[in-house]
């Protein structure tokens, strides 16, 4: 069982769509999903105003469109799937808690925004500032990384696939195979996320940060092909 | 009481007597199929009897790249305890030493789904001395401890279980190059059963013994002097042994399960008779040592006298 949003029209404003998270979803039928409203605000409009909401009472959940002026997916979840099926907007996963967004597309700034649990993972490229102030957990961002990546990351991991510019303030540790991503990739495998064999089979270069922080977060770029 | 021959072999109407275990299985992992051997050798090594080790323990299979948590070549271990406190203190301790220490080597859960758990990589962690970090992956927490080589990978506990230790069964031979020739054979094919270790070198026992001693009394265990072939005849021993025995082997199998350990004494006898081999007997201490007996007899099907 699982639920399956698809957008029947992206709004014409970004719109806060924090409500979109799958453990939200646990105890509602479809009925209950559709009348949920998008954001914190009770006037924002309702799931269902936007979507077509298919099935319920499951936090395996899938959401297809385009997600570009949809903020906030997945912010604040505990647990449960979120399959963003699209490009999505700012704020993906922000203040995540637990579980996995898998993301078929890219994600606009600062995903992953203080995270403290859970995992993320973007097969296209990720805004400015991904993972800022990171409390811990792991965003893999397969494509290229806006500006300030890590900003403010006290501890958690940050995996680039892609290009990256670094602050100055993380330093550069070693080049080498972290042990942990093996069973990372192979668990987004079986969740039908792919992370190639350039990175599954390479190493990663270790940078430290950020130490205008807590210093205790990493962010491990794939070495270029 | 019928007679049980395997092979032409006499089997004795008697049963192995084994006692009640706590264990776990470890999956290790490491760079190449030597290496894993290598952290699955030392952290299985001096580890043949509780009475002196704390531990029994073996590996149970080498593992393909396929068949482990990170997709390296690894071997499954399986370790025995008296109890699960006595376990708890041995695992880590040996998985710091043997596992931590060598090269490349990680270290994984190869019981996931018992609940009694073992404490591994959050008592390991320590070493990291603070600049160590854990993720969770499919619900399961795994430490990264800073080692010189790059990161130890250590999965946080292990489960146990209960279990058996001391299946065992003896091979009664008219030499000593016959006793070991099927012990040899018997422990080739007992290691391919999923879910047992054969604890003693090379799987195989040459001083089984008896519970306490007759003369020394801090003694827990001493020669079996029933089955030992230069003692017929002397004074104070009642032997155990029939006409043209000169040499007996043991071989001894825990396992996480009694249909496992069956499995591996059923096909261990059959592979152990060879020629040479006068009878196959069973290790028993009247039932003073523990509850789990294993009737040879009824391992082939016969009905135990």
């Amino acid at each position: 069982m699982s639920v399956r949003l698809t957008l029947r029209r992206a709004p014409a404003a970004p719109t806060d769509a924090a409500s979109i998270r799958p453990d939200a979803f646990l105890e509602l039928d479809e009925v209950a999903i559709a009348g949920l409203p998008m954001g914190p605000d009770p006037e924002s409009p309702r799931i269902g105003d936007l979507f077509d909401v298919l099935g319920g009472r499951s936090d395996d959940v899938r959401v297809n469109g385009d997600l570009t002026r949809l903020r906030g997916l997945g912010a604040d979840m505990t647990g449960g799937t979120l399959r963003l099926e699209g490009d999505a907007a700012d704020g993906v996963g922000a203040g995540m808690r637990g579980g996995l967004i898998l993301v078929h597309g890219s994600v606009g700034d600062e995903a992953g925004a203080r995270m403290r649990r859970g995992s993320i993972a973007v097969t296209g490229r990720a805004g400015q500032r991904a993972g800022l102030q990171m409390i811990a957990g792991t965003l893999l961002v397969l494509g290229d990384l806006g500006r300030a990546p890590g900003f403010g990351l006290k501890r958690g991991t940050l995996v680039a696939g892609g290009s990256l510019e670094l602050l100055p303030t993380f330093r550069l540790a070693c080049t080498y195979r972290p042990g942990i991503l093996p069973l990372l990739f192979r668990s987004l495998r079986r969740h039908g996320f792919e992370a190639g064999s350039r990175l599954e089979g390479g190493a990663f270069r270790r940078w430290i940060g950020d130490c205008a922080d807590l210093g205790r977060g990493e962010i491990l770029h794939g070495a270029p092909p | 009481m019928g007679e049980l021959r395997v092979r032409g072999v006499k089997v004795r109407d008697t049963f192995a007597e084994a006692f009640g275990m706590r264990a776990t299985r470890l999956l290790i992992t490491a760079a190449s199929p030597r290496w894993a051997r290598i952290a699955g050798e030392c952290l299985t090594g001096f580890a043949t009897s509780v009475i002196g080790c704390k531990v029994e323990a073996g590996i149970e299979a080498d593992l393909p790249q396929d068949a482990t948590p990170d997709g390296r070549p690894g071997v499954s271990a399986l370790l025995f305890a008296f109890d699960a406190e006595e376990l708890k203190k041995r695992v880590p301790e040996r998985v710091g030493q043997a596992v931590l220490t060598c090269a490349t080597a990680a270290c994984f859960d190869g019981l996931p789904g018992a609940a009694e758990r073992v404490r591994v990589g959050s008592v390991l962690r320590h070493f990291g001395d603070r600049h160590q970090a854990s993720k969770i992956v499919d619900g399961r927490r795994y430490w990264r401890i800073p080692v010189m080589e790059g990161e130890f990978l250590c999965e946080e506990s292990v489960g146990s279980q209960k279990a058996i230790g001391g299946g065992n069964f003896l091979i009664l031979a008219s030499s000593a190059e016959a006793a070991l020739a099927a012990a040899e054979s018997a422990v080739a094919v007992m290691r391919r059963v999923p879910g047992v270790v054969l604890p003693f070198p090379g799987g195989v026992v040459r001083s089984g013994s008896k519970v306490g001693a007759r003369h020394y009394k801090k003694m827990i265990a001493s020669t079996n002097d029933a089955y030992c072939p230069s003692l017929r005849g002397r004074f104070g021993v009642t032997t155990e042994l029939p006409e043209g025995v000169n040499s007996v082997l043991e071989i001894v199998v825990n396992g996480l399960e009694r249909e496992a350990i069956e499995a591996a004494l059923r096909s261990g006898i059959e592979a152990a008779c060879l020629s040479g081999v006068v009878e196959i007997s069973g290790g028993n201490y009247g039932g003073k040592l523990g509850k789990h007996l294993f009737p040879l007899h009824a391992l082939f099907g016969a009905a135990p006298a």
